[in-house]
């Protein structure tokens, strides 16, 4: 009886081995579905929309109460007004989701400067939400009025705040180009080296061939230098942009500008490099 | 001369008035009687059978004198008609113009011969130099301008030469400025 019990348990052991399931005390963490530039761009559209369609009906209504001055055309413009605001602060927000999505899927920007921005949007998305929640405990047009003055003076920090991503995702997408071109260039200086320390015949080059490869080597450095220079120069004019009493459109247009000198300078020393490959293949 | 005048006015005047139907006032005190109207028709219709007399008789005259004037160019014209077929059977049967017109037949053979030879020669020609149809070979001959170097099929020269090429259309077609999310254009000048 006793050997009857052991062989059993022995037998229940095994089996637990093989039937046993991992249990967790916390449940795995769901993906976070993250909205995508077009997605966050087809809400803003549908938001500003609505906003025209609140802005003509406000300004009817506005027309009216300033014509009639009666109960109804103040409580009507009272009531269009408020949907007026309610919309702009809900375009505001679904804009500054646009930036957001579009930074997310910026190429060559620091994670740093991504996180930053983030925080910045963030907080203006917040303020305009609390904004748009707070509208509907004003009692008349005064307050609504003082309201909106309220989003006025927050919107010149939006303002450059969207011209400052919009900087850096140009940014990003030279310093991309820049850290390839970079690549690149390594990667052929280090073949060139190769070549010219190998000793078998028809395997090297003559020094006429080996200058003419260093020379446009050389030209190609020169020319990645000055598109080095050209990306700090707009960094710098990114730092300024917000805070800077000059026109935020202004000084995002000079900033294009710089980078894409930048960008026509990589284009030059791409096209060296092209030549260094093209002298390599040649037969002498 | 004027009572000749007064005599073919009082004609006319009857007549029209004959035609219409009314009585004529008559001025030389002649009393018109008034018949009864078994009376008034027979003139009526005596004055309606003189005007279709009238008319025929009209019409047989200018008939007459129709015929008269046009039977001559009639004759004329069919004397026409006879000379000028006269003058054709004379020229079919004419020489020159048979000879024409056979030179034309053979003429005309002679081109189509011609242009069958000519047809032939091109068939013969083609047969001898038969001509080679041009169809797409299936190993593709590579143009090469340059002699290659032991490096032109180098793999790391190739992968080179391909991260070049990828970054130069990227740099190409690759607009940097950030177009659609420049910020809204809102109403912030609220005012009552």
């Amino acid at each position: 009886m006793f050997r009857k019990l052991v062989f059993f348990s022995f037998i229940l052991l095994i089996t637990s081995f093989f039937t046993a399931s991992k249990v967790f005390s916390q449940e795995p963490p769901q993906e976070v579905t993250k909205v995508t530039f077009n997605q966050a761009y087809d809400e803003y559209m549908g938001f500003f929309e609505e906003y025209n369609n609140a802005h003509a009906e406000y300004v009817l209504k506005r027309s009216q109460y300033l014509k009639f001055q009666t109960l109804k055309s103040s409580q009507d413009a009272y009531a269009a007004t408020l949907t007026m605001l309610e919309k702009r602060d809900d375009v505001a927000v679904s804009y500054l989701k646009v930036l957001m999505a579009r930074l997310e899927e910026g190429i060559g920007i620091l994670e740093s400067k991504k996180d930053n921005l983030f925080y910045r949007i963030n907080e203006e998305i917040d303020w305009y939400t609390n904004h748009k929640n707070n509208l509907s405990t004003t009692g008349s047009l005064d307050d609504l009025v003082s309201d909106s003055n309220l989003a006025a003076n927050r919107w010149l920090r939006v303002d450059p705040l969207a011209y400052e991503i919009m900087s850096v995702l140009a940014q990003g997408k030279i310093t991309n180009y820049d850290k390839r071109m970079d690549e690149i260039l390594i990667e052929m200086k280090d073949k060139i080296e190769l070549i010219r320390a190998d000793e078998r015949e028809g395997y090297t080059f003559s020094s006429d061939k080996f200058q003419i490869i260093d020379r446009w080597i050389f030209e190609a450095d020169g020319k990645i230098t000055r598109s080095k220079e050209k990306q700090i120069e707009a960094d710098n004019m990114i730092k300024t942009l917000f805070g800077s009493k000059k026109s935020s459109v202004i000084t995002y247009n000079s900033i294009i500008s710089k980078l894409t000198e930048s960008q026509l300078f990589i284009k030059e020393a791409n096209q060296f490099i092209k030549e260094i490959v093209k002298q390599v293949k040649i037969e002498e | 001369m004027a009572e000749k005048k007064l005599d073919i006015l009082k004609e006319g005047k009857k007549w029209v008035f004959s035609l219409i139907g009314k009585p004529l006032a008559d001025n030389s005190g002649v009393k018109v009687k008034v018949n009864s109207s078994q009376e008034t028709q027979e003139p009526t219709e005596d004055s309606v059978a003189n005007d279709i007399k009238m008319f025929k008789d009209f019409a047989k005259k200018s008939f007459d004198m129709t015929k008269k004037a046009t039977i001559p160019f009639a004759k004329k014209g069919a004397s026409s008609v006879t000379d000028t077929a006269r003058v054709v059977s004379t020229s079919v049967d004419n020489k020159f113009i048979k000879n024409l017109v056979r030179l034309f037949v053979i003429s005309f053979f002679v081109i189509i011969l011609i242009f069958i030879t000519i047809y032939l020669f091109k068939m013969l020609g083609q047969e001898n130099n038969p001509v080679q149809i041009v169809g797409v070979s299936p190993t593709p001959v590579t143009f090469s301008p340059y002699k290659p170097s032991v490096y032109a099929e180098d793999l790391e020269i190739l992968v080179l030469e391909e991260k070049i090429n990828i970054l130069e259309k990227e740099i190409m077609g690759v607009d940097i400025k950030e177009g659609g999310i420049n910020p809204p254009k809102l109403d912030y000048n609220i005012k009552f």
